[in-house]
């Protein structure tokens, strides 16, 4: 190589002020001999500010959410993304954690430069401190129901349901609330405490529906003439605090279950409500105002399901001191027509079922949606979500308290039936198995990978995979006779769990079960999450032989 | 190095807000991973937050594809994440965290097939979404008349197209150098290169853009 070549050479690392000096030097010498090379000089130095000039990419708002969401989903479906030896990360395969780590990455965002002890003033850190809380709390209770779960799955016990969970449920996490209400304080409700266990799933619906099932028949089975469901004198009203948002707003959920009762007056407060009459009542809970987008779904006749209108509301700050009480009396905004509900449905009709994300929980990028959902059977409980959305990430945590505010919308109707079934025919136990067994078979075929994906990881032999995966593949057509409710479902293991812990920390506590869809974007729809409560006292499974299961092997 | 990585605060929030806020932590990188070491998901949390966008940005700038692009940031936070525990601290944490998301994607890259990245019809998704690109062209059109903006949307495009013209190995080097202004050792430490080679690469790709883009220089 020519002198000339090597100086060349040097001429980049000149340019970025790497060359040490004696090279330096050697380069600025041959620069000053040599045009031709300055030239060069020249040119490369204009290389580098094009290359400079191109704008840089901002990461898309929802990845961080993302990747703390992969990382729960890694650790519930074992995925070596999660660490799995040295139990630095252990927390990981803690499911209640991956809250926190939402929170986390939505508050820490915000406030990492305000995390200094003189800052704790301020008002994100409220949040802050509520996620730390939460996160040691749920760390803690995580890692008792695991062992519970364990000693609930030893060898021999959980063979003949199929063991571990098909579809992606392979994990069960039951957290005790440990949130106060930071900043919210709900006049006249008295805030309580239940026991809450996360399930999930990558098919939310047929998930929500099979755990629906499964408490139909196999638990919480309604007699014909009595009610499912909170049929007990208190009421059960349970709010889902969303905390933290990167614009440092707080978001609020809040879910309602009701009485009969409570049911006809938050109706009669509805009303203006829905036929755009003026003002909804002076409630701090609801208000449907102008300056922000705002949801009303309620649960409507199939065939009718109208469109909902878009209301304005607050924003999200002011929808929490609305909660809080203490403004919103002071706001005199008018009110937007909202959506006419339909009137209350006779029993037996049935209602369209509204998930959470339907309602535009998911969908709706602002303002606060309502979302009433039907649960029960011919009990008209129902319960409403008010949902402040904003742009970024989330996380909830359940905040159960009891009794009922005074004014909330609801609705009512009975929902019991598969909605595979037409709703003539009469929901039965047959009925009920003949449709279980479909919703097996369908995630069974999704679920027996993960499922063998599992066992081969941990060493176990494929027994439990084996029933699922004849479940899958003969995709068998149940006998109608009998009811496949949690069988081959890691579902009635993850409840029965979830039972032994609730009775474990206190019997008269009620038991939310929230399903949450997992993993990563679906056809572009986030996460979801859908809840199931228990009421008090109220036995989930019952301990007793489970039914026969035609689909085991001998 | 002009962007000391252990200077920002909370990544984008950080450019949102200048100034550091009075009373407030630069959180060192040192701390956030020894508190994720121990388990502390916040800690974590914020170094996803302080680098997301710079790794994303390298990423996108080696794999066009917003989606793939996506894909391969998430994959390298849950690989650092994973193997957090191997961390020494004998380099920078960002450079490690830069060399996961150089090697995954990569990876990604020869497992593709280059020929997918050099299309003629040049980086088109690399604009990234529609908004991006409108808020790009608005910021232009602030800054010169439509004629002199369309002239720097043509330059940035041919520049663009040029840097995925490069050989993986070499644009991975001017990116680290021109893009991310790391220096050659930490683009050693970020590559795995010796010194000699990040050298001997940066200086190949400068001078194969300097080819490719030579009538843009000559005009300039």
């Amino acid at each position: 190589m020519s002198k000339r070549a090597k100086i060349q050479e040097q001429l980049s690392a000149y340019l970025d002020g790497e060359l040490a000096p004696a090279e330096h030097r050697k380069v600025e010498e041959a620069l000053g001999a040599d045009a031709s090379l300055s030239q060069e000089l020249g040119e490369l130095r204009a290389v580098r500010e094009l290359l400079g000039g191109i704008p840089r990419a901002n990461a898309p708002d929802d990845l961080a959410e993302s990747i703390l969401r992969e990382a729960e989903r890694a650790s519930l479906v074992g995925s070596p993304a999660v660490p799995q030896s040295g139990g630095r990360l252990r927390w990981l395969r803690y499911t209640g954690v991956a809250a926190a780590l939402v929170l986390a990455v939505c508050v820490g965002a915000m406030i990492v430069s305000q995390l200094s002890d003189a800052d704790r003033s301020l008002e994100p850190l409220a949040f802050k401190e509520a996620a730390d809380e939460m996160m040691r709390e749920q760390l803690a209770n995580a890692r008792e129901v695991a062992a519970l779960e364990e000693a609930t799955s030893a060898p021999g016990r959980d063979a003949a349901e199929g063991a571990d969970v098909v579809a992606g449920l392979p994990a069960l996490a039951a957290s005790t609330p440990s949130m106060d209400v930071p900043s919210m304080e709900v006049p006249g409700v008295e805030v309580a405490m239940a026991d809450s266990v996360v399930i999930y799933t990558r098919d939310l619906e047929s998930t929500r529906r099979n755990v629906e099932e499964l408490l139909l028949s196999n638990a919480v089975r309604p007699a014909p003439t009595t009610e499912f469901g909170f049929h007990e004198a208190p009421t059960t009203t349970q709010a889902n605090v969303y905390v933290a948002a990167r614009d440092t707003e707080a978001q609020v959920q809040w879910i309602v279950y009701a009485t009969d009762e409570q049911i006809e007056q938050i109706q009669s407060q509805l009303l203006p409500v829905q036929s755009g009459e003026g003002s909804p009542p002076d409630s701090p809970t609801l208000r449907v105002e102008r300056d922000n987008k705002a949801r009303i779904g309620l649960a409507y006749r199939e065939e009718e399901a109208p469109k909902p209108d878009v209301a304005m509301g607050p924003g999200p700050r002011e929808e929490l001191k609305a909660l809080g009480g203490a403004d919103a009396r002071d706001r005199g905004r008018s009110t937007e027509r909202v959506p006419s509900a339909a009137p209350p449905m006779a029993r037996g009709t049935r209602a369209r079922r509204m998930a959470p994300g339907d309602a535009g929980v998911g969908g709706e990028t602002a303002g606060r949606s309502v979302a009433g959902r039907v649960t029960g059977a011919d009990a008209p409980t129902a319960r409403i979500r008010i949902h402040t959305e904003a742009e970024s990430a989330r996380a909830d945590t359940a905040v159960p308290v009891r009794s009922l505010p005074d004014s909330l919308v609801v609705a009512s109707q009975a929902d019991t039936q598969p909605h595979t079934q037409p709703a003539s025919q009469p929901t039965s136990q047959p009925v009920l198995g003949s449709w279980l067994g479909q919703q097996l078979a369908s995630l069974g075929r999704k679920g027996f990978e993960l499922l063998d994906a599992s066992a081969r990881r941990r060493g176990v032999a494929s027994q439990p995979s084996d029933t699922t995966r004849t479940l899958a593949r003969n995709a068998p057509e149940p006998t109608p006779s009998t009811s496949h409710a949690g069988r081959a479902f890691g579902l009635r293991r993850a409840l029965r769990a979830a039972v032994a812990a609730n009775r474990k920390a206190a019997p008269q506590r009620p038991l939310l079960i929230t399903l949450n869809r997992l993993g990563r974007k679906v056809e572009g729809v986030k996460a979801k999450s859908s809840e199931i409560l228990i009421p008090r006292g109220k036995s989930l499974i019952p301990e007793s032989t489970p039914a026969p299961n035609p689909t085991k092997r001998p | 190095v002009t962007d000391q990585p252990s200077n920002i605060v909370a990544g984008r929030a950080a450019d949102e807000h200048a100034e550091t806020p009075k009373g407030a932590i630069a959180f060192e990188d040192a701390a956030l991973v020894q508190r994720t070491r121990k388990g502390d998901m916040q800690a974590f949390a914020l170094l996803v937050a302080k680098y997301q966008d710079r790794i994303f940005n390298l990423i996108l700038r080696m794999c066009p594809r917003r989606a793939e692009a996506e894909e391969l940031a998430q994959d390298t936070f849950l690989r650092a994440m994973e193997r957090i525990g191997q961390f020494r601290g004998n380099s920078k944490f960002y450079t490690w965290l830069f060399r996961i998301a150089a090697n995954l994607t990569i990876s990604h890259l020869r497992r593709a097939g280059r020929v997918r990245f050099q299309s003629l019809s040049g980086p088109r998704e690399l604009e990234g979404s529609q908004a991006d690109a409108l808020t790009s062209r608005m910021a232009e059109r602030r800054q010169a008349g439509p004629p002199a903006a369309a002239m720097r949307d043509e330059t940035r495009r041919r520049v663009e197209r040029a840097l995925l013209e490069l050989d993986e190995e070499f644009r991975l080097v001017v990116i680290l150098r021109d893009m991310e202004n790391m220096d050659y050792g930490e683009i050693s430490q970020a590559t795995g290169l010796p010194s000699g080679t990040v050298k001997s690469r940066l200086h190949r790709a400068r001078e194969a853009l300097r080819e490719k883009l030579a009538d843009l220089i000559d005009t300039k």
